[in-house]
This record gives structure tokens, C-alpha cells and sequence, in this order.
């Protein structure tokens, strides 16, 4: 029975670890063995480009939080009769792709002339990342029995203590898991930033450009790995807290 | 007061989506599907279009395959293998795109169609199996006892029991891989060579510049149908009771 | 003629550095009601699974009907089974759940019909009604029978059952009990079932086996085992008990509640095992004892006592008869009524 697995499995290490061990080797300057790449890799040119692109993810993933948490409290403790349609609306985007949700927003954008601004890139990004924020924090709110709220009630505490002290506190687990969502692939995105940004650089950019306009195999390596890294010890910080990954 | 935010939100979101649908139906202000028509006779649309759709049946058929079998098998086993289908899941799709496309060029493997659909059966053998798995293991064990206690022998318990309980998931699964692969962009745009393009590649090189057409519009149109419907499809699926 | 439906010899099983099982020697007569009772995690549930075939032991043989089986996968023994959980098939209806086992034995159609019928009828579901509905449709005292149809009609030698009874409310179990024993005298099967119940199993079993820890602490009858218990074990799963620790010296027992007519060869110390049932208000017994009333739980009729002698908390099952906590009584019993266990 076991070996039903392993044609997925052989399958997986040569078309997904395989690839990313020779991405490792290039980062080190294979065919020859060079450390320059991670060094160039380091300079305030591709820094600063790595910086914007956490600047860019961090407030994406904050302006996310903000504008997800009410909806999520209000799909998972107050909507009654509209719940499910609701929850049907969040869900919807995430079987349109990415592409043409950026291509929606763009066709707001371009009329009222806001494009190829700052502005535009962070508008794009939150339009599309929102949905990733708002399901897991709904998943874990809705976890939480209405009869804590109501014994919390009744141990004299208000609505806005009750939701400090006992929804917010359980809430956490789906918040972590949505701002993990929403910041990895942030940090990476390319689709949003060179459609609506123009000249606007990420490290998703970058890679675009190191890798299918300069075949710059080496240095694109470096940055990919520094910026698989950057994930992997959020990944682990994660891990450490939550124990396991919720999908 | 949180109900005007949640309704703001919501306008938010599906204003732009609206704005799309309704200005391909107008030219100047009045209805037409004049732009549809520009679509339809378009033959690089055509052709897109027949290549995003074998490109997804092919990766949806074999994603499906391998990664049904590896949930069984983990279902089963309690083998701890899980780990390994969960990475490609949680790793940013740009990374993924870039190494396969080093490890084509050092293969000196021709970037083409079977370039592109090898890339799309690894992501998507991990998402099939990561949805399989949480469904079958809502049936417990005893099912599948009860049957060989009946005289079924393990194959005959598979195609009987076992298989059709775990068909809705497999169909969810099939739905979402086929939609993984249909709207594809980056792992497919750094892994295709000349002559192979797909729909999204056709919008985004439409609409790389800020270009809003309508003409774009109506194809987006045309995308955003084929989405919903899927859509629709996998939550009829998903709450099908049996 | 063979006399015995399940054999086993000299079986164990473990798990890593877990005996489950341990050297278990059953004989189970054909056409019986036979009960393995035991505490969660006595290896009941996996004796049965050793049976069934589910899985295999590491020593030791099992045989079914007389022929050896031990390593024979489940299909292809003539066993059924009833699970904890039901295990009935989400996406066959009742008919198709209960012809299961017949259409991989390429009955003819007609064949199927007759006998799923009947054993709808066996379990009191009737036919017409129920064939066609789907298993969410049904409740749960009603997926039980089907549950039991299903397996009742491949005609297995033994049929197994394994809790079926856990997940029912109090009435429904006590109606399903006697339904059981009906179904059972009915249709002549050897019947082994798990428990961890007592009622379940002294009022259905011809016999019973009490499993402790993997090991078999005693077969007999309900009356044997609750009349007669042979280990500590036993005498405390099985019923309430009173125990009370002894010297041995000649023909009595010294004890902290004072001397005790008994006769006991060759240990030095026992536990006396007296039932709270068994112990009587009043002088008119062979030992007798003064105490005290501790306490004092009206049941309705009858009346529980907690009487204090010596320090020494005896229970006592008596009908009410006035008594008030505090109260001073005199207790006793016949010293056959007594059980002389090992210390």
C-alpha cells in the first residue's frame, strides 16, 4: 500500500528538490564554486530592492490585517441570514486568478489616472491579497463557542472587554496563519508591481528580469535563495509558536 | 457601523470586477458584443485559449492520479511523508518558476508545452494531495474493514468503498488543480518557450503597459465566466452530502 | 461434530514494547452468547480483531470451526463483524449495505432479495420501508440493526461485535439488548461480543470472559463469575464488594473487624470478598460484627449502608427497615456466602 506514494513522491523530488538544489548550486556559481554572487547580491543597489519589496509586503500585510479582521468578526459572529453568501463573496476570488484581479483594479486605476504610482502598487496589492487574510482569521473566530462570549457577559465584562480578553486572544492562531499568507507571496509578487507600478522594483521584479531578460542564472540564484531564507526563518518562528501549519 | 465597513469592503472588491464585465458589453455607451466578436475571431486568442485547456486537463489528469494515490497512502500508513507535499504548497510561486526553469537549461530540456506542464503536475500533486488527504481522513478505518470482514478482498474494497467515498474530494481536488493550472502565470511564462502561450500570458502581454482594452475586456469577461463557473462547480461539490 | 465455533491457543500480541495480549486461551461453543468483558485497554477489542482477522497474532494459533486460521485474511474466514462505529457505507442505501456481502459471492439476484428481507426482518426493520433509504436517514437504534443485517447475511459461523451498544442513550440499549439476545436465539449464531459493560454482559451471555491487562482473569457463566469470582480482579469489576484482609490461623481468619469463621487451606494471609447484598442486619448470622451507621444511601426500598467496624468500612445492600446514620447495628454473614481470595 505504501508504494502508492511513491510515484508522487519520486515525481516531487525530481521536478520540485531537484530543481531547488541546482538553484542552490547556482547561487554558488556553479559550474565553478564563487561566493561574489551573494556578495554582489548584497550591494545597496539589490538591497535597497529587497528592502522596498518587505516595505511593500509589511504594509500590505498590515492594511490586510486591518481591513480583514472586521469583516471576518462580522462574517463568523454577526451575519445571520447573509453568512454563507458571504462567505461564498470571499471565497469567489480565489478562484479568479491573480491576473485578471490585478487587471480589475487596473482598469479603475487607469481612467482615474492613478497609475504607475506608489499608491497604485499598494491599492493592487491589497485588492488581491485581502481574501488570504480575511479566510483563516474567519476560520479561527468561528471556532469560538458563543457561550464563551455569552459567559463572559455574565461575568460582568463588556462587549469591547470581551472581545480584548477572550475573542481577540483566540482569534491569533488564524491571524498569524493569514499575515503568513499574505507576506510571503507579497514579498515575492511580480504581477502587481511591474503591471501597476511600472518601474517600481521588487524582489519578484527583479527576478523577472535577472532570470528571463539578462539569463543572469548566478545572481538570480543568490537573490532567490537570500529571499527563500528570509521565508523559511519566518517559517520556523511560525512553527515554533503555533506547532503546526493550518491548512 | 461594522455592516457600512463590511459593505464598503465588499463594493471594494467587486466594483472593479463589475466595472470589467460591464464595460465589455459597451462601446460609447451603447450594448454591443462587438468586442466579444473581436475576441472570438481573434486566432491568437484561439489558440491560447486550446493551449490553457489541454495544458490543464493534461496537468489536472495526471496531478490527480499521483497525488490520490500518495493520500491513500499516507491515509493508511501513517507513513510520515506529509512534510514533502506540504513545501511546494507554502513555497512563493516565483521560486518554483525560476527552478525549473535552471533546471531545464542545464537538461538543455526544449522549453515548449511538456516544459510547462511537467511544472504545473508538481505544484499541483501537492495541493491534490493536501485536499485528498483531509478528506478521506474523515472515514474511518472500519469502513474498509467492514468490507474485507464481508468478503471483499483489498481490491475489491477499493473500487467498491474506498474509491467512490473519496470521489467528491477527488473531483474538489480535480477542480482546483484545473484551476491552478488554467490561471497560471509566472511558474508558466518562465517555463514556456516559443510558439506556447496561454491565456493569462495572452492578457498579460496585452496588458503589461497599462493598456486598458476593451477588447481585453471581453476576454477577461469570458475568463472571469469560466472561473465563477468552476467555482460554483467545486462548492456544489464540496457540500454534497452523501 | 465439531464443538467449538473459536479456539484460541496460547495467542499474544504486541505493539512495540506493549503486550496487548497475552497468552490467551478461549474456547467458544457453538450457537453461544459469549461476552468478552473487561476495562478500557484490557486487549478485549483485540482479541477480537484476532479473530476477525484484522490482524494477526505474534505466538500462538486461532481456529474457527475447527480448522486453523491464524494467518487466513478476514475475507476468507466465515466471520462478520459489527463495529463500534456501525461502518455502515455512506453511499450504498440500507439494501445495498446489507446485500454487500452477497454480491461479491455472486449470489443470483433473487437469492439477494430473499435474504436481505429476511435479515431485515431478523432485525425488526421492515423491508419495504427501509430498503431504499439512505444510511443519514436513518437513526441511530436503526443503523445498528442495519449495521447487524448487513452482517448476519453472508451466514457467517461467528458473528462479532465489537461496543455496538456505546453510542445508544440508556433506553435504547436496554431495548437493543433484549433485541440481541432475541436476534441470537433466532438465527443460532456464535455470538462474541465486547463490552466493557457489565449489565451488558451478564444479561445477554451464556458465558463470559473477564479480560484484565491482556490476560483472561476468568471464563464462566454470569452466575459463576458474579457468584464465584476467583480473582480480586473479578470481584471488583463484576458488582460491588466488600474486601477485607486476614491472617489465616487454623480453621479462622483474624481480620481488623475481629475473627472470621472460614476455612482456608494453604495461605498464610487472604482478602475475604463478601457482597454488600450479602451482608445481613441482625445477630441471626454465623460471624457477626457490631458497627456503626457512617452513612446511609436510600435508594428506594432499599437502602445502601456504610457501617463502620473497627475502623473497617463495610457496605451493606439491606431493605430499608427505619435505620438513621449513627445508628449502632450488628452485621453478618454465613461464611459460604464469603469468596476467600488470594492477598
Amino acid at each position: 500500500m505504501r508504494y502508492f506514494a511513491y510515484p508522487a513522491i519520486v515525481y516531487l523530488i525530481i521536478f520540485f528538490y531537484l530543481p531547488f538544489f541546482i538553484v542552490v548550486l547556482y547561487s554558488f556559481g556553479f559550474p565553478n564554486f564563487d561566493l561574489k554572487y551573494y556578495f554582489d547580491v548584497m550591494k545597496p543597489i539589490y538591497f535597497k530592492v529587497l528592502l522596498d519589496s518587505v516595505i511593500l509586503a509589511s504594509i500590505t500585510t498590515v492594511l490586510c490585517f486591518l481591513i480583514a479582521y472586521p469583516v471576518a468578526y462580522y462574517i463568523a459572529l454577526r451575519a445571520k441570514r447573509w453568512k454563507n453568501f458571504l462567505l461564498v463573496l470571499i471565497i469567489l476570488p480565489f478562484w479568479i486568478s491573480l491576473l485578471l484581479r490585478t487587471y480589475a483594479i487596473m482598469s479603475i486605476l487607469s481612467p482615474l489616472g492613478l497609475m504607475f504610482t506608489f499608491a497604485a502598487v499598494v491599492i493592487g496589492m491589497v485588492y488581491d491579497y485581502l481574501p488570504f487574510m480575511v479566510l483563516p482569521i474567519y476560520a479561527s473566530l468561528e471556532k469560538i463557542k458563543r457561550a464563551q462570549i455569552e459567559a463572559s457577559f455574565t461575568l460582568g465584562a463588556s462587549p469591547w472587554r470581551t472581545f480584548i480578553k477572550i475573542t481577540f486572544p483566540q482569534s491569533m492562531p488564524g491571524v498569524v496563519a493569514g499575515v503568513i499568507l499574505v507576506f510571503i507571496p507579497a514579498l515575492g509578487e511580480f504581477v502587481v508591481p511591474s503591471m501597476l507600478g511600472g518601474t517600481y522594483t521588487t524582489i519578484g521584479t527583479i527576478t523577472w528580469d535577472l532570470f528571463l531578460r539578462y539569463h543572469d542564472w548566478w545572481r538570480g540564484s543568490a537573490i532567490s535563495i537570500i529571499y527563500m531564507t528570509i521565508i523559511f526563518a519566518a517559517l520556523a518562528v511560525y512553527m515554533k509558536k503555533a506547532g503546526r501549519i493550518e491548512i | 457601523m461594522i455592516r457600512i465597513f463590511v459593505l464598503m469592503v465588499f463594493l471594494f472588491l467587486y466594483a472593479p470586477i463589475a466595472f470589467v464585465i460591464a464595460s465589455s458589453f459597451l462601446d460609447n455607451g451603447s450594448f454591443t458584443l462587438k468586442w466579444f466578436e473581436k475576441v472570438f475571431e481573434d486566432y491568437k486568442v484561439i489558440r491560447a485559449f486550446s493551449n490553457s485547456l489541454i495544458l490543464a486537463i493534461a496537468s489536472t489528469f495526471f496531478s490527480v492520479i499521483l497525488g490520490t494515490a500518495a493520500a491513500y497512502a499516507y491515509i493508511r500508513t501513517k507513513m510520515s511523508f506529509e512534510s514533502l507535499f506540504y513545501t511546494p504548497v507554502v513555497i512563493p510561486e516565483i521560486a518554483e518558476a525560476l527552478s525549473l526553469l535552471l533546471f531545464y537549461n542545464l537538461l538543455s530540456f526544449p522549453l515548449g508545452f511538456y516544459s510547462v506542464l511537467l511544472g504545473h503536475i508538481a505544484f499541483n500533486v501537492a495541493f491534490v494531495f493536501v485536499i485528498v488527504k483531509a478528506r478521506l481522513a474523515g472515514y474511518e478505518r472500519s469502513i474498509e474493514e467492514a468490507s474485507l470482514t464481508l468478503g471483499a478482498n483489498e481490491i475489491q474494497t477499493f473500487l467498491r468503498v474506498t474509491l467512490p467515498m473519496a470521489m467528491p474530494g477527488i473531483i474538489a481536488a480535480s477542480l482546483i488543480a484545473f484551476t491552478l493550472s488554467w490561471d497560471n502565470f509566472i511558474k508558466t511564462v518562465f517555463t514556456t518557450g516559443p510558439g506556447f502561450q496561454t491565456l493569462p500570458m495572452l492578457i498579460w502581454s496585452q496588458a503589461v503597459r497599462g493598456v486598458v482594452s476593451p477588447s481585453l475586456n471581453a476576454l477577461a469577461t469570458l475568463m472571469l465566466l469560466i472561473s465563477i463557473t468552476l467555482a460554483y462547480l467545486y462548492i456544489r461539490v464540496s457540500t454534497k452530502r452523501e | 461434530m465439531v464443538e467449538f465455533a473459536v479456539e484460541l491457543e496460547g495467542v499474544s500480541k504486541r505493539y512495540g514494547n506493549f503486550d496487548a495480549v497475552r497468552n490467551v486461551n478461549l474456547s467458544i461453543r457453538k450457537g453461544e452468547f459469549f461476552s468478552l468483558l473487561g476495562p478500557s485497554g484490557s486487549g478485549k477489542t483485540t482479541i477480537l480483531r484476532l479473530i476477525a482477522g484484522l490482524i494477526f497474532p505474534d505466538e500462538g494459533r486461532i481456529k474457527l470451526t475447527g480448522k486453523d486460521c491464524t494467518f487466513v485474511p478476514p475475507y476468507k474466514r466465515n466471520i462478520g463483524m459489527v463495529f463500534q462505529d456501525l461502518a455502515l457505507f455512506p453511499h450504498l442505501n440500507v439494501f445495498e449495505n446489507v446485500a454487500y456481502g452477497l454480491r461479491i459471492r455472486k449470489l443470483p439476484e433473487s437469492e439477494i432479495r430473499k435474504r436481505v428481507y429476511e435479515c431485515l426482518e431478523i432485525v425488526n426493520l421492515d423491508p419495504e420501508t427501509f430498503a431504499k433509504r439512505r444510511i443519514n436517514q436513518l437513526s441511530g437504534g436503526q443503523q445498528q440493526r442495519v449495521a447487524i443485517a448487513r452482517a448476519l447475511a453472508i451466514e457467517p459461523a461467528v458473528l462479532l461485535l465489537d461496543e455496538p451498544l456505546g453510542s445508544l442513550d440508556l433506553k435504547l440499549r436496554q431495548h437493543m439488548m433484549a433485541e440481541l439476545k432475541r436476534i441470537q436465539k433466532n438465527v443460532k449464531t456464535t455470538f462474541v461480543y465486547v463490552t466493557h459493560d457489565q449489565t451488558e454482559a451478564l444479561v445477554m451471555s451464556d458465558r463470559l470472559a473477564v479480560i484484565n491487562r491482556g490476560r483472561v482473569e476468568q471464563v464462566g457463566s454470569p452466575i459463576e463469575v458474579y457468584e464465584r469470582p476467583r480473582t480480586r480482579f473479578v470481584a471488583e469489576f463484576i458488582g460491588e464488594m466488600n474486601f477485607i484482609e486476614a491472617d489465616v490461623c487454623e480453621d479462622r481468619l483474624i481480620s481488623d473487624i475481629g475473627e472470621i469463621r472460614a476455612k482456608v487451606e494453604g495461605f498464610k494471609k487472604v482478602v475475604l470478598g463478601i457482597r454488600p447484598e450479602k451482608v445481613k442486619i441482625g445477630s441471626k448470622a454465623e460471624n457477626v460484627f457490631r458497627g456503626k451507621i457512617e452513612e446511609m444511601l436510600y435508594l428506594g426500598g432499599l437502602v445502601k449502608l456504610n457501617v463502620n467496624v473497627n475502623g473497617v468500612r463495610i457496605k451493606c445492600l439491606t431493605s430499608y427497615n427505619g435505620f438513621k446514620e449513627g445508628e449502632e447495628v450488628e452485621i453478618g454473614w454465613n461464611s459460604e456466602e464469603a469468596i476467600i481470595l488470594e492477598a
